[in-house]
């Protein structure tokens, strides 16, 4: 388990991680979300132990981990723009790697590599980004390590690319319970492969949950009412987080269990009404509004 | 919280991303060591094969190409292989603190800092040393070889052996210490330029700190010395001048043409280099450790290193700017200096901030450190070039003086070395430590210090002397209390007692003037050359000698203060020997040393007139060997300068001009009016056939000048040096003049001086020399 409490880093007059605390707990696919500059890559540097934080500490399965190889052998991270040997080949880095990686499985890599398709003895620099991405994720794998942290990663990775990175993690947790933590903007691919998603907001934790329990308890509903003190009879019923009208066809983003929300609108007899569940880019937006992050206004 | 992977893999996975450095460093050193050995011994051939001894000649002339190669030039090359291949591997070997990519890369490393710090050091020490034995090994096998092996030259392997180990330790250092500099300055910078930035202002802070002291003291203190030795000394404990002074004495060790024993200075620099290094590396190791890995890309990582840097290179910065004002302007110096100090303190802080931080916008980041820094120049810069501190003035009491020991640059012979044939050298240079007087007398001591305090003083307020007896009388005073200090005076007249009673003595003269008192037999002379009455050459080796002791006679029969005070001689005398030339002891050379002749010296003027039936001398000789009048005036820079160009006219008689005798000795006035002891001459005389310029115009700007008549427009005068100086064009200076002057109208009292250069106070005094 990696344990985040009250870690706090500060950039010069950048507060980027303001007080953080969350648990990642093992087995589980977390995912790491937010606005730019919410904090995300400082997070996943500082859960491997390359920065340090100014206050707080993180423990990976109970031990520190900044300065401690023990710790840090257990996480491997892989940036957002990896760094790659210059004129090097996958063999280089593989190399280093090895080194520095007891556990790292060779054949494991070579058999991926072939998998993909990439060949070992062709410069990196002459990679795509795709194909450095998959790279950085066959050598992550391939170390061994229990936790796997990626900055990015799925960017640039085309659609069938990533269903396979996707089915290999899954593999991969199967077998020796490794521990993904992705950070990435775009939610739509987190949404099916994290079962933990934790947001981040200004440096700080907005919320961490399962995502399951996170899409049960909030929901779109579409509605036009009959009288619109049913609005407000709602509104005092449950918390609303967003609303939108169009005509009198109202949408409101309202946190609440399903069965909870259809008895209460039932209950006002509206024209119509549809309960909808939110992906987790609504909700990623929806809560971020709430916290005064205006998306509908940051342009014009 | 150790590592479990060994440093060995470590270093070698480091080794594999460093392939261009290992090459680079192969291909120079092999070139430097077994390539060059091989060209230089290749053009050694006997000159006639044929010859009695051509064997044994071309084995000497083999060995002794070797030894100078690996006693010069292996470690000079070793030296700057090191140091460039140091440069390369430290700022390069540590480049992933530069790039937060490599960073990323590097520090999620399963791995201690320490563990990653040892292995980058250590590849990239490998990466110099390695190759560096190598070639040394190859070098010294070629160079066994080349050594004819049946012509065996006593010790020469040993030697050749010898020489390696020198030139390897003297690399060693040199890459250590540059090593562990550019690694101190990659751990504290976040980019490759602030790294060379940063290695170069640590690596040099520390001489030009030192260089800009002794400056200062130079420039502001009329009694500093610089003591060369102290500097060369401290220099070792620059970061970067340590080795370098290291190579110089192994170089100078090899070459210099009088076996000086230097390798009694080599522990200190030893220790020095060692100490160092470490304190070098242990800095690296520490920062390196402490760096935070998110300064990768900016600008110098660490905060507190920032603030140390820019404050101590503006300060540099300011005071070198102080210097150069006060050096170039002529008026308001104080003011002209402060604005150089502020703006080379301010300028140098700003673009300090731009480099650290990156960003121009940052060059007023920090406004009261940077005012407070520049203000702290301008107030050092204040207390020297006011002596605050009351340096120049300081005088012991007497109860605290302990002894001290004189040094009088003025009463020695001339420079020279005199070989024996019983093999015996002797040197009577002035610094040799048996030209210094002990003297125990406190009332003594302090009468010599107090007259030269009291004429530093008046030097520093624009105010001769005209009192003066002496210049460059170096004092080591030993106190009872506290340090010992050296200092270097001008003395008056009031202190010729103090004097006369050190220098009239027989122990004095023989060890001060050795050849004048018959204390050496004179080796070989060959002859005698004369300035008396023109150039004239002896070659008759007896009158020579003749002639020599005559002078020696003389000499003694006039030795006392004034006679040596007194520089002004009808001419001089060269004596000319064969010396055996230390490089070749087959050849010979000539040395020759020069003599005065004083106007009194009878036998010597009574043997050169019976050579030279054509010499009367007279008058007009010692004009014509001495053809310039030159007088100086003082005056305070900004205020007197016009007062004292129109004393200098009056005194000449120049139309217009105030009488002379209208010039007070006051505050406002320069130091005293002209008085030179010309007898009846009249020095208006002078007025048609004068050229008035300073003293650097007659090498530079005057020079040409030189033979107009009349004075020069005023407008055309510098003052840089505060004194003027009037040329009388050669040869015509009017015979009504000259008629005037007798030998007893100049004689060694203390207004006329001979003009020493480079010693003479060009602050005070009327000077004048025929």
């Amino acid at each position: 388990m990696i344990e985040i409490r009250n870690v706090k880093k500060r950039f010069g007059e950048v507060q980027a991680l303001a007080g953080i605390t969350t648990e990642i707990a093992e087995g589980q696919v977390f995912g790491l979300v937010g606005t730019n500059g919410a904090g995300k890559s400082t997070l996943l540097r500082s859960l491997c132990g390359i920065y340090r934080p100014d206050e707080g500490e993180i423990l990976i399965d109970g031990e520190p981990v900044y300065e401690n190889p023990s710790a840090k052998s257990k996480v491997f991270f892989i940036s957002d723009d990896q760094y790659f040997f210059p004129g090097g080949t996958p063999m280089d880095m593989l190399r280093y790697y090895e080194t520095l990686y007891p556990g790292f499985d060779r054949e494991r890599f070579f058999s991926l590599m072939d998998a993909l398709k990439l060949d070992p003895k062709r410069k990196v620099s002459t990679f795509s980004k795709g194909m450095k991405k998959q790279l950085s994720i066959l050598y992550g794998v391939s170390a061994k390590t229990k936790y796997f942290l990626c900055d990015e990663t799925f960017d640039g990775l085309d659609p069938v690319i990533r269903q396979a990175v996707k089915r290999l993690f899954i593999k991969e947790m199967e077998e020796r319970k490794m521990t993904p933590v992705i950070a990435s903007h775009n939610l739509r691919e987190l949404e099916d492969i994290c079962e933990h998603v934790g947001l981040l907001y200004q440096g700080g934790i907005l919320f961490s949950k399962d995502l399951d329990s996170m899409k049960l308890g909030m929901f779109k509903v579409q509605i036009v009412f009959r009288e619109a003190e049913d609005e407000k009879r709602i509104a005092e019923m449950f918390e609303v987080v967003d609303r939108e009208q169009r005509g009198s066809l109202l949408t409101l983003t309202i946190r609440g269990s399903r069965t909870e929300i259809e008895t209460a609108i039932s209950a006002q007899t509206p024209v119509f009404y549809e309960v909808l569940p939110l992906t987790l880019e609504e909700i990623f937006i929806s809560e971020t509004e709430v916290l005064g992050y205006d998306f509908k206004n940051i342009i014009g | 919280m150790t590592s479990k992977i060994s440093l060995g893999k470590l270093i070698r996975e480091d080794l594999r991303h460093r392939h261009w450095m290992m090459a680079l460093s192969c291909l120079t050193q092999f070139f430097a060591g077994p390539v060059g050995v091989l060209l230089v011994t290749n053009g050694v051939r006997p000159y006639n094969p044929d010859m009695a001894g051509a064997r044994e000649r071309l084995a000497n002339s083999i060995y002794q190409t070797l030894l100078e190669y690996f006693s010069a030039a292996s470690p000079i090359l070793g030296c700057l292989i090191a140091g460039v291949g140091a440069l390369l591997v430290g700022i390069f070997g540590f480049r992933h603190l530069f790039s937060r990519r490599m960073a990323d890369l590097y520090e999620s490393a399963p791995i201690t800092r320490k563990d990653r710090f040892l292995a980058g050091y250590l590849s990239g020490f490998f990466v110099w040393a390695v190759p560096a034995v190598i070639s040394l090994l190859l070098t010294l096998i070629l160079g066994q070889t080349r050594l004819l092996a049946d012509v065996p030259i006593p010790g020469a392997r040993a030697a050749l052996c010898t020489a390696t180990g020198k030139a390897l330790l003297v690399s060693l250092f040199t890459f250590l210490t540059v090593y562990h500099l550019c690694i101190l300055a990659a751990s504290i910078s976040g980019s490759v330029f602030n790294s060379l930035v940063n290695t170069a202002l640590i690596g040099l802070d520390v001489i030009i700190l030192k260089a800009m002291t002794a400056s200062c003291g130079g420039v502001f203190f009329r009694t500093y010395i610089p003591d060369s030795e102290s500097v060369v000394r401290a220099s070792a404990f620059s970061p970067l001048a340590s080795p370098v002074v290291m190579c110089y004495y192994l170089v100078r060790g090899a070459n210099e043409e009088v076996p000086v024993p230097v390798w009694k200075e080599v522990p200190f620099f030893f220790f020095a280099s060692i100490a160092v290094t470490v304190l070098l590396g242990a800095g690296a190791f520490f920062c390196y450790k402490k760096r935070a890995s998110e300064e990768a890309e900016g600008g110098v990582a660490n905060r507190a290193v920032q603030a140390v840097l820019r404050t101590l290179n503006a300060f540099l910065a300011g005071i070198f700017g102080g210097l150069l004002m006060n050096q170039v302007v002529v008026y308001h110096r104080t003011v002209w200096s402060v604005f150089g100090i502020v703006v080379g303190a301010v300028l140098a802080y700003a673009v300090m901030d731009i480099i650290h931080q990156r960003r121009f916008q940052a060059a007023l980041s920090h406004k009261l450190p940077m005012a407070v820094t520049t203000l702290c120049a301008v107030v050092l810069f204040l207390a020297y070039s006011m002596d605050w501190f009351g340096y120049d003035a300081y005088l012991p009491s007497e109860s605290n003086i302990a002894s001290a020991q004189v040094y009088f640059a003025q009463y020695r012979e001339p420079g020279r070395r005199l070989s024996f044939e019983d093999g015996r050298v002797e040197y009577t240079y002035g610094r040799e430590e048996d030209q210094w007087v002990t003297m125990t007398d406190p009332a003594q001591i302090r009468s010599i210090l107090a007259s030269g305090t009291g004429y530093a003083v008046n030097a520093r307020n624009g105010r001769g002397s005209e009192n003066r007896l002496l210049t460059n009388v170096q004092v080591r005073v030993k106190r009872r209390f506290g340090f010992s200090y050296t200092r270097s005076y001008a003395l008056n007249m009031d202190c010729i007692d103090a004097v006369r009673s050190v220098v009239e003595t027989e122990s004095y003269r023989t060890r001060n003037y050795p050849s004048c008192s018959g204390a050496y037999p004179t080796p070989d002379l060959l002859g005698v050359e004369t300035t008396a009455g023109g150039m004239q050459e002896i070659r008759d080796a007896v009158w020579a000698r003749e002639l020599t002791q005559a002078y020696y006679q003389d000499f003694a029969e006039h030795y006392c203060v004034e006679r040596l005070t007194s520089s002004v001689s009808v001419g001089r005398l060269k004596l000319e020997y064969l010396d055996q030339d230390p490089k070749q002891p087959e050849s010979t050379i000539y040395r020759t040393v020069s003599l005065n002749i004083g106007y009194d010296y009878k036998r010597t003027l009574s043997l050169i007139r019976e050579y030279w039936e054509l010499l009367p001398i007279g008058i007009e000789d010692l004009m014509r060997s001495e053809p310039y009048l030159d007088l100086e005036l003082s005056w305070n820079a900004d205020g007197e300068y016009e007062m004292s160009k129109e004393m200098l006219y009056s005194y000449f008689g120049v139309p217009g001009a105030p009488a002379l005798d209208t010039y007070k000795v006051s505050d406002q006035n320069p130091a005293y009016s002209v008085e030179i002891g010309l007898g009846s001459a009249d020095p208006a005389l002078l007025y048609p056939c004068l050229v008035i310029g300073d003293y650097n115009g007659y090498y530079g700007t005057f020079y040409d000048a030189y033979n107009c008549s009349g004075l020069r427009p005023v407008g055309t005068l510098e003052t840089r040096n505060r004194y003027l100086q009037v040329f009388v064009k050669n040869g015509t200076v009017p015979k009504e003049f000259v008629d005037g002057l007798t030998l007893e109208t100049i004689p060694y009292d203390h207004e006329v001086h001979y003009s020493d250069e480079g010693y003479g106070d060009s602050y005070g005094g009327v000077m004048g020399s025929f």
